[in-house]
């Protein structure tokens, strides 16, 4: 299936996909800064960020410990907020949004992975993945999901729906939490480290879960990671360090993650 | 290892909200084994002191009228060391201040010589001089209730004259701890007591000068009880005797000794179940504890601590609240018992016996709570001591859990949230049950106590609108003849007036033997009837005697048999009844037979008492009139009855079930509070996942609260199963003569309990809901715990 100028069928829905220049962005974030203070001391997490995130991308968000890769993408997706500066999602203004409105956010458009998987243990592999579905019942503004089992094998998990996370491994668990986060069909995918607890081959697999996600449902992607190796796999790479964008990268011939290497 | 004391105090500020629970929960138990330990021993002793000093009698009998000689006989026989005999009867007093008459139990007293048992503790005043014929003395509780002091006086109708009597003591008598009336419910001290003139006017009061008519013996060490008692039914047999007996079936001992027993009951019963769910919620909070720390604690391992030191450091965690509880029980204990000493100084009367706390009871309480704490952190200590450096340093892997056949059936109609609970109560059955029992324990305290309430009423309105619906019923001293119906009538004010026909009687049956009345039901629309204990009025039977339960079940009667009644009036002798019927009823003890059936018995138509219907506005006149009838042994009034009743139920039970209504709320509010943490404690993560999914904090609560809801939902039934169960133990053992204890659990009962628990389940709610509102978010993306 080829993601070029062409329209994926899935589920019954049609995603025009667009190639290229013009895609739409999505995200708008100027000046933020983020400010946190403990006790006297105050800790400047983001120093003035300007970002712009258009649909389908895949990006990779790279920097050392401590640079605030974490608090931006809180703040992107609606858990944290800026201590100033805006974000807008679309037509949503995240920044004045109240917790409520910011839940309903994360419910519509965004899909999470952790770096620690974060599944429901007393929930199979499918459950974990239906549960993120059973969300959008009753939800006027939802999508048509997909469905659960579907997801799970576009992870290639397919083969292991009935299994509970304790019969899992660490990959095969940070799978099904991708499934999980995009089988409502998110419009962003955030992903916090999400091989970091992981081995190298089995992050690869993890890896090449998200890229398909990406590709195959159109996903704006964003991973943050300390490992420079996963930006070879990205459209576009951004560097932070100390709370400031340092450099950006556009990739126009992005690799397949089982060519990764790190 | 001073830090690690550190690390420990702040663990236990981390926890101080559960380790307060915990301690409420111990300090109940303590509370309770304080408060009764205490009561049980303070009353025992003081029974057993004051029977020693006063020299209270060991076996007691009463006749129509035996000799002198016969006094002496009874001294002779081998076992008695010592006896005391009296004239002794009830009689109407005009008390001044107190409008209707009041009934005494007149005692006869020497005067030439001090008393050899039953001797008097003068609280006031001094003994009868010699020869004083207008002195007496009168019972400090009967005293006390009608403000009467030394110098006051009161008047009787003895031996058909009008006669004024000086007070010139209080009394008291191991005879009369619980001074009540006979086939009265409570005591009622303004209207019941114990007046003592000289032995003479006694006598003369019932027409038996120069005899007697009541003995108590004190056995000699050694002596049979049982072959004395027989020996002196033998001697007396021919002065018409009802049978002697023991302590036993003394009243007012028997009355003192249940509720010693009780106490001893309880103060097992309650700190059991207090300390057993204070454990299980030790067990809880330490587990989560250790679980929690094992990164910690496998760390502190490899850094060489030793298993004795991480075990003290954990041991210690246990023994705060426990130890917590324990002194905040024992002051709370100590200061119940003083109440409860001030409750029972109202019923049980003792000479200067004050009650004190007892270091020793205080002492076994902090040993109790020891075991308890011990067992709450076995498994936790267990886990420190297993536990692996290197196993530790890794993070806890995900909760197991796994399909099984009852899983996947009980899942199959569920969303997954619905699955989530139901795994999460099958994945640790065991703790499931005990949160579910420990719940059940609080609600069954609550049905147990609201139950006792409940089943008091019931006799109330059985005993007091369905049976007695006179306004005075006046008792005689000696059976009249019909004509004393219409003189009644006679008097000013009164509208109905009804023969109450009871005989006393002793029942005998295959070996076994039981003292009654044998009644006679009035015709409808009577004022005092026969009801059974579900209030079904009884109708006369046509033939053969109607027989309350307690005495069949007393003399192992079955419908059709045969009983023999020795009648103690009339004209004592041993007649045969056919036993019709059994009357399930609660009050009191008898035998009811048709109208001609009494004649036949009685040899004539006896009236021994009669109940009046009487117009308010006469009832003064009536009063002056009652008191001043000779003949008139006793006199009770229903009106004055029934508030004395509800001032009584409202004292003593009021407090019981306010006191029990608290202690099962804390014991439900530990267990529910400790479960709605541990459950956030141990899923906190998982809910913070599910609101960065996109979650609202309604739908993350009811995730959290569904497990709770389902063990909360669970307990109910199973604690009002509990407390019936209890409250049918209960009905078992306060099943005397006096009262049976109606099996009755209302709507008052269930909803009480419901309420509570829905109170303390609301209450972890809003904790609850109030912690998931302050979820960190951002920081279940980061790390794990
Ligand atoms: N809740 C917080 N309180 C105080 N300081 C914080 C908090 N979260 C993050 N920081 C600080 O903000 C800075 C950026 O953190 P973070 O965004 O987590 O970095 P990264 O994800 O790149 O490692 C760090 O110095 C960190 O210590
Ligand atoms: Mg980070």
């Amino acid at each position: 299936m080829s993601r070029r100028g062409a329209a994926v069928q899935l589920g019954g829905d049609t995603f025009p996909l667009e190639v290229g220049v013009a895609k739409r962005t999505v995200f708008h974030a100027r000046g933020l800064t983020r400010t946190y203070r403990v006790g006297d001391v105050e800790v400047q997490a983001l120093r003035g960020i300007d970002l712009e995130l258009a649909a389908g991308e895949f990006v990779v968000i790279l920097g050392p410990s401590g640079s605030g890769k974490s608090t931006l993408l809180n703040i992107l997706g609606g858990l944290d907020a800026p201590t100033s500066g805006t974000v807008r999602f679309e037509d949503h203004d995240l920044t004045g949004a109240d917790a409520r409105a910011l839940t309903q956010y994360r419910r519509e458009h965004v899909g999470f992975v952790f770096q620690f998987y974060n599944l429901i243990p007393s929930l199979t592999a499918l459950e974990n993945v239906a549960l993120a579905t059973e969300l959008a019942h009753g939800d006027p503004h939802a999508r048509a999901a997909q469905d659960p089992a579907e997801a799970l094998r576009l992870v290639g998990m397919g083969d292991r729906l009935d299994h509970f996370p304790s019969q899992l491994s660490g990959g095969e668990q940070q799978r099904v939490a991708i499934a999980r986060a995009v089988v409502k069909k998110p419009d962003v995918l955030l992903c916090d480290e999400p091989t970091g607890a992981l081995d190298f081959e089995t992050g690869k697999l993890v890896l090449d879960a998200l890229r398909r996600a990406n590709r195959e449902l159109g996903t704006l992607t964003v991973v943050i990671t300390h490992n420079a190796g996963i930006s070879a796999m990205a459209d576009r790479t951004l560097r932070l360090r100390s709370g400031r964008i340092v450099d950006e990268s556009r990739n126009a011939s992005p690799v397949e993650p089982a060519a990764l290497n790190w | 290892m001073r830090l690690l004391d550190r690390k420990a105090r702040r663990d236990l500020w981390h926890l101080r909200g559960p380790v307060l629970a915990i301690a409420l929960v111990v300090a109940c138990g303590i509370a309770s084994w304080v408060a009764l330990r205490s009561m049980y021993h303070h009353l025992r002793a003081a029974q057993a002191t004051y029977y020693r000093a006063y020299r209270f009698g060991d076996a007691f009998v009463q006749v129509r009228r035996a000799p002198a000689e016969a006094a002496r006989a009874l001294a002779a026989l081998p076992g008695v060391a010592a006896v005391e005999t009296r004239a002794v009867g009830q009689v109407v007093l005009d008390v001044p201040g107190l409008a209707e008459p009041a009934t005494v139990r007149l005692v006869g007293l020497p005067t030439d010589r001090a008393l050899t048992l039953n001797r008097l503790a003068v609280r006031r005043g001094r003994l009868l001089a010699a020869g004083a014929s207008d002195e007496a003395l009168l019972s400090e509780g009967f005293a006390e209730a009608n403000g009467l002091v030394v110098g006051d006086s009161v008047g009787a109708v003895l031996g058909g004259r009008w006669r004024s009597l000086r007070v010139v003591g209080i009394a008291l008598t191991p005879e009369a701890v619980y001074e009540i009336r006979p086939g009265d419910l409570f005591p009622d001290n303004r209207r019941y007591g114990t007046l003592w003139t000289d032995a003479a006017t006694a006598e003369a009061a019932f027409g038996l000068a120069g005899a007697w008519n009541d003995a108590s013996l004190a056995l000699a060490p050694g002596a049979s009880e049982p072959a004395v008692l027989a020996a002196v039914d033998r001697l007396l047999a021919r002065y018409g005797t009802a049978g002697a007996y023991g302590r036993s079936r003394h009243v007012s001992h028997r009355f003192l000794s249940d509720e010693i027993e009780e106490n001893r009951t309880y103060s097992r019963l309650l700190p059991a179940v207090f300390l057993g769910v204070a454990a299980f919620l030790l067990h809880l909070v330490l587990g989560r504890l250790v679980a929690s720390q094992r990164e910690q604690l496998g760390m502190l391992k490899a850094y060489g601590a030793s298993d004795a030191t991480l075990i003290r450091h954990v041991a210690w965690l246990a023994a705060v609240p426990a130890l917590l509880g324990a002194a905040l029980g024992v002051g709370f204990g100590i200061w119940a018992a003083y109440g409860f000493a001030g409750i029972y100084a109202e019923f049980f009367r003792f000479p200067g016996i004050a009650f004190a706390p007892r270091y020793g009871v205080v002492a076994t309480a902090v040993l109790v709570t020891l075991p308890a704490a011990a067992a709450g952190g076995l498994a936790a200590l267990r886990r420190v001591a297993r536990l692996a450096p290197a196993e530790a340093m890794r993070p806890e892997p995900p909760t197991r859990f796994a399909h099984a056949r009852l899983e996947r059936w009980l899942t199959a109609p569920f969303g997954a949230v619905g699955r989530m609970t139901v795994r999460g109560l099958l994945r640790r059955p065991l703790r499931a049950a005990a949160a579910t029992l420990g719940m059940a324990l609080g609600v069954s305290l609550v049905v147990v106590g609201t139950f006792t309430y409940e089943a008091i009423g019931w006799m109330r309105r059985v005993q007091f609108t369905l049976a007695m619906r006179d306004d005075i019923a006046v008792q005689f001293e000696s059976p009249q003849g019909e004509a004393v119906l219409a003189e009644m009538r006679r008097l000013p004010g009164v509208l109905a007036a009804e023969p109450v026909r009871a005989v006393a009687a002793r029942l005998l049956h295959d070996g076994r033997v039981r003292d009654a009345a044998v009644m006679v039901p009035a015709p409808e629309p009577a004022l005092r009837r026969a009801v059974d204990r579900r209030g079904r009025v009884l109708p006369a039977p046509t033939s053969g005697a109607l027989v309350s339960r307690w005495i069949v079940d007393a003399l192992a009667l079955r419908q059709g048999d045969t009983l023999r009644a020795a009648l103690l009036v009339g004209r004592r002798d041993t007649v045969s009844l056919r036993v019709a019927e059994t009357v399930d009823d609660l009050i009191g003890a008898g035998v009811w037979v048709a109208d001609a059936e009494y004649r036949a018995l009685l040899g004539g138509d006896l009236v021994t008492g009669v109940a009046l219907r009487v117009d308010p506005a006469a009832r003064g006149a009536i009063y002056a009139r009652l008191k001043r009838l000779p003949d008139v042994q006793s006199v009770a009034v229903r009106g004055a009855t029934l508030e004395n009743f509800d001032g009584l139920v409202e004292r003593s039970f009021g407090v019981t079930l306010l006191m029990l209504g608290a202690f099962a709320g804390a014991l439900m509010l530990g267990v529910v509070y400790n479960t709605v943490r541990l459950a956030l404690a141990e899923r906190g993560r998982e809910l913070a996942s599910l609101r960065v999914l996109g979650f609202t904090h309604p739908e993350v609560a009811r995730i959290l609260l569904g497990e709770q809801a389902v063990l909360a939902t669970a307990a109910l039934p199973v604690g009002i199963g509990l407390g019936a169960l209890m409250a049918w133990g209960l009905v078992q053992a306060a099943s005397r003569e006096a009262f049976r204890l109606p099996f009755v659990l209302g709507w008052p009962t269930m909803s009480r309990a419901a309420m509570l628990l829905l109170g303390t389940f609301l209450a972890a709610a809003i904790l609850a809901w109030v912690r998931l509102g302050r979820l960190d978010l951002v920081a279940v993306l980061k790390t794990r715990e």
